[in-house]
């Protein structure tokens, strides 16, 4: 018989702490049928970082595992519909630059794929216009479904906008309350090893030792466990993704009945970009940026004038308070360290262009939720592969957030100029780029079961941004060109459908606070 | 439009409302909304099911009566091939209205709501069909009935919503799933009808289903359940009509 893992303690509050919390508490429920000991402790003193506001589509499948009502969700954490990104004048810098990446994958992905059918005619729609119906939905601001379509359920698929602070709330209240997870409210102060590395407990300043088989650490930046006590060095990116500032600011409504933008707008700056993102009670806005490219004057000042631009209210940007964060871009060499994981900020963080933060922790929890060790001896070997897994993952979201700024044609500033460096670029995009020139992105250029981004979203982006595929010198049969044409068909048949049957995105956020969503 | 008017015995001595059904008469419905105590008459001929509204995605409950909109398959020119009529039929065109500002009054079954008649319907007129009044200006047997329909009306349709609230409280909704075969080989599969989900129903015990039993939404349940066997029935009757 090996030791038995039977206590968890989750060192930090916020979105991971919690997110954590709820989804190792709900699985392990589930699976096993001795309880565990979930502990998290939440220091009163640290107030969470709490910019985090978009997710992705898996966020759903996570809320409903937890056991919340999507209903409650929208109503406590201010949330919104989230259906995609749409990037503003990072091609060319112009007015009337900009692309989707939607979270609808082209139609027909499954067996057809369209981009070279769209590359022979790409002057009339863009690829995402061509391809799904997402692009014009949020161009005129409708909500991913209607009153009457079930919680988590979706027409268009969706991810959410939604208040950070409240969310943590909102999922303390569940874990806490529903799913049996103990909260200790104080401040860790010291760690406790045992002989052989592991560590024992973690000491806090007025309720003394809280012993544990497992920890996790959520600690955000500081990362007490996997810095603090085991110094697990951090894997700078910063010589590929140049932002490491952020200002950040929440901006009202000029009106209660306002539109929400149904999708996060992300504006090219001259050294950075400013991102939009639309909750149901305000917008938050900020904008990253490289500080050797750029003061944090001339920042503030382009933020100012982005409000200025984007908002109806006439008071504009003078009485808001931007909040200044460091960002320092990169992750920990090791994830998994003995019997202590990093899940958040204490694993790493990348510029938010891609709402990956919030979906690490997610896939994080949930891969330990799936595997979660049974033993103490069963531990070391899942770490291992933990790490190699999510090595692969980070890699991938530098590679993925990188080719946003490679395929600008921006000569406007240092900034943009400096990005397209090939120096900057790492050597497995390089490659991907290079195989594209001659054939488009498809399934298996990503074929390992955790991939983050999927070949589609290679395609958004690549001819979002103008890249150029050559035509295959074989040419396309009669057959292909055929079942493309009715797959470009029954998108466009599919778009006015939709444009005429769902509901505006606030109209919807409205009736889900007087109404709620049925569960079926 | 409905033009809705409040009932005067003055004013309205002399019309008369049409009672017999018909195309004509806005019977070419394929569903109506029932309450729940009319469940164990309903059951004898109709499915029922909940649907969902569509400007608020809460529930309500309907006998289904055709497949598409317009399709009434109990409806044969004048005739109506069914032993029971659903109350909203037979209320037709009458209305109880709240007076403005008494609102919080419709949650007591006890409150007096006003009398209203449509008279934009076409069943109203002066020379053919059921007076409303006695020439003695007294109410007349027919609006006695009718009256006694509104009631009944009115507290079935607090008692659905409670019915419903406590369904969904207890996760017992499930969507139905109901797909047609009709003897041409067409097949159909239809969407947002909703039943209870019997294998939750069974799972139910100790205060829960002590109360169900005591407010009677454990029978409400199985007559729901049962109901859906009309599915065949108007499938039958369906094809009745197709030959």
């Amino acid at each position: 018989m090996g030791t038995p893992v039977s206590s968890v303690v989750i060192v930090g509050g916020g979105t991971a702490g919690w997110l954590t919390a709820g989804v190792l508490a709900a699985s392990l429920k589930k699976q096993n049928k001795s309880a565990f000991d979930i502990t998290l402790i939440e220091s009163p003193s640290i107030p969470i970082i709490g910019v985090g506001e978009g997710t992705w589509p898996t966020m759903r499948r996570t809320l409903s595992t937890i056991g919340v009502r999507e209903t409650d969700f929208f109503r406590e954490c201010n949330a919104s519909f989230k259906q995609g990104a749409k990037f503003a004048k990072w091609v060319t810098g112009k007015d009337d630059d900009y692309y989707y990446h939607p979270l609808v994958l082209p139609t027909g992905f499954q067996d057809t794929n369209l981009a070279p059918f769209w590359q022979e005619d790409s002057s009339r729609l863009s690829f995402s216009e061509a391809v799904c119906p997402q692009e014009s939905l949020c161009e005129v601001g409708l909500a991913p479904k209607k009153i009457t379509t079930p919680e988590y359920a979706g027409i268009a698929n969706y991810a959410y906008h939604l208040n950070a602070g409240k969310f943590s709330e909102f999922l303390k209240k569940h874990c806490t309350e529903k799913l049996g997870v103990r909260l200790v409210l104080d401040d860790v102060v010291q760690v406790k090893a045992t002989a052989d590395g592991d560590i024992a407990a973690v000491v806090t300043r007025n309720q003394g030792d809280l012993n544990g088989d497992f920890f996790v650490d959520c600690s955000g930046f500081k990362a007490l466990l996997l810095n603090g006590h085991y110094q697990v060095p951090f894997v700078s990116k910063k010589d590929v993704l140049f932002v490491d500032s952020a200002l950040a600011v929440q901006v009202p409504y000029p009106r209660e009945d306002s539109a929400v933008v149904p999708h996060t707008v992300s504006t090219a700056q001259d050294a950075g970009w400013i991102w939009d993102i639309g909750l149901s009670s305000r917008r938050g806005i900020g904008h990253v940026y490289s500080s050797a490219h750029t003061t944090q004057e001339q920042a503030e000042d382009r933020l100012a004038r982005y409000l200025e631009e984007s908002t109806e209210s006439e008071a504009g940007a003078a009485d808001l308070e931007f909040r200044k964060l460091t960002i320092n871009p990169g992750h920990r060499e090791q994830f998994w360290v003995r019997n202590c994981v990093g899940v958040g900020l204490s694993a790493g963080f990348l510029e938010p262009l891609e709402a990956s933060a919030i979906l690490l922790v997610e896939i994080s929890a949930r891969a330990l939720a799936e595997q979660f060790p049974h033993t103490r001896e069963s531990m070391n070997i899942l770490a291992k592969r933990f790490n190699q897994t999510f090595h692969y993952r980070w890699d991938r979201i530098v590679d993925f957030l990188k080719l946003h700024y490679v395929l600008s044609k921006r000569t406007d500033s240092e900034f943009w100029i400096d990005n397209r460096d090939p120096s900057t670029v790492p050597d497995s995009l390089q490659e991907l780029l290079e195989l594209w020139r001659y054939q488009t992105p498809w399934h298996g250029d990503f074929d390992r079961t955790v991939e983050v981004f999927p070949a589609a979203s290679y395609q958004y982006v690549l001819y979002g941004m103008g890249f150029e595929t050559e035509p295959n010198p074989h040419g396309v049969s009669e057959d292909s060109r055929k079942t493309a044409a009715q797959y470009f068909a029954s998108t466009q048949q599919q778009t006015r459908q939709l444009l005429a049957s769902l509901p505006q995105n606030r109209e919807l956020l409205n009736k889900i606070q007087q109404y709620g969503m049925q569960r079926v | 439009m409905p033009d809705l008017v409040a009932l005067d015995r003055s004013k309205h001595k002399d019309l008369r409302v049409i009672t017999r059904r018909g195309e004509d008469l806005g019977d070419r419905v394929h569903l109506v909304p029932v309450v729940a105590s009319e469940l164990s008459s309903l059951v004898l001929d109709y499915p029922v099911c909940f649907l969902k509204e569509d400007n608020t995605g809460q529930f309500g409950l309907y006998a289904i009566l055709g497949f598409e909109a317009g399709e009434n398959l109990f409806l044969s020119g004048e005739q109506w091939e069914a032993s029971y009529i659903p109350l909203h039929l037979r209320r037709q065109p009458f209305l109880v209205a709240q007076p403005p500002g008494n609102e919080a009054a419709q949650g007591d079954a006890q409150a007096e709501g006003i009398l209203t008649i449509d008279m934009a319907s076409q069943r109203i007129g002066s020379s053919q069909g059921e007076p409303l009044f006695t020439p003695e200006g007294e109410k007349s047997p027919f609006l006695e009935a009718v009256e006694k329909a509104l009631g009944e009306l009115l507290i079935g349709a607090r008692a659905t919503e409670a019915l419903i609230r406590a369904l969904l409280k207890n996760d017992l909704v499930e969507s139905a799933q109901v797909n047609v075969e009709f003897a041409s080989g067409e097949k159909r599969n239809f969407d947002g009808l909703y039943t209870v989900n019997a294998s939750k129903l069974k799972s139910l015990s100790g205060d829960v289903l002590g109360e169900f039993h005591r407010r009677g939404y454990l029978l409400a349940c199985h007559l729901l359940i049962a109901s859906l066997g009309q599915m065949r029935g108007l499938i039958r009757r369906k094809e009745r009509r197709a030959s």
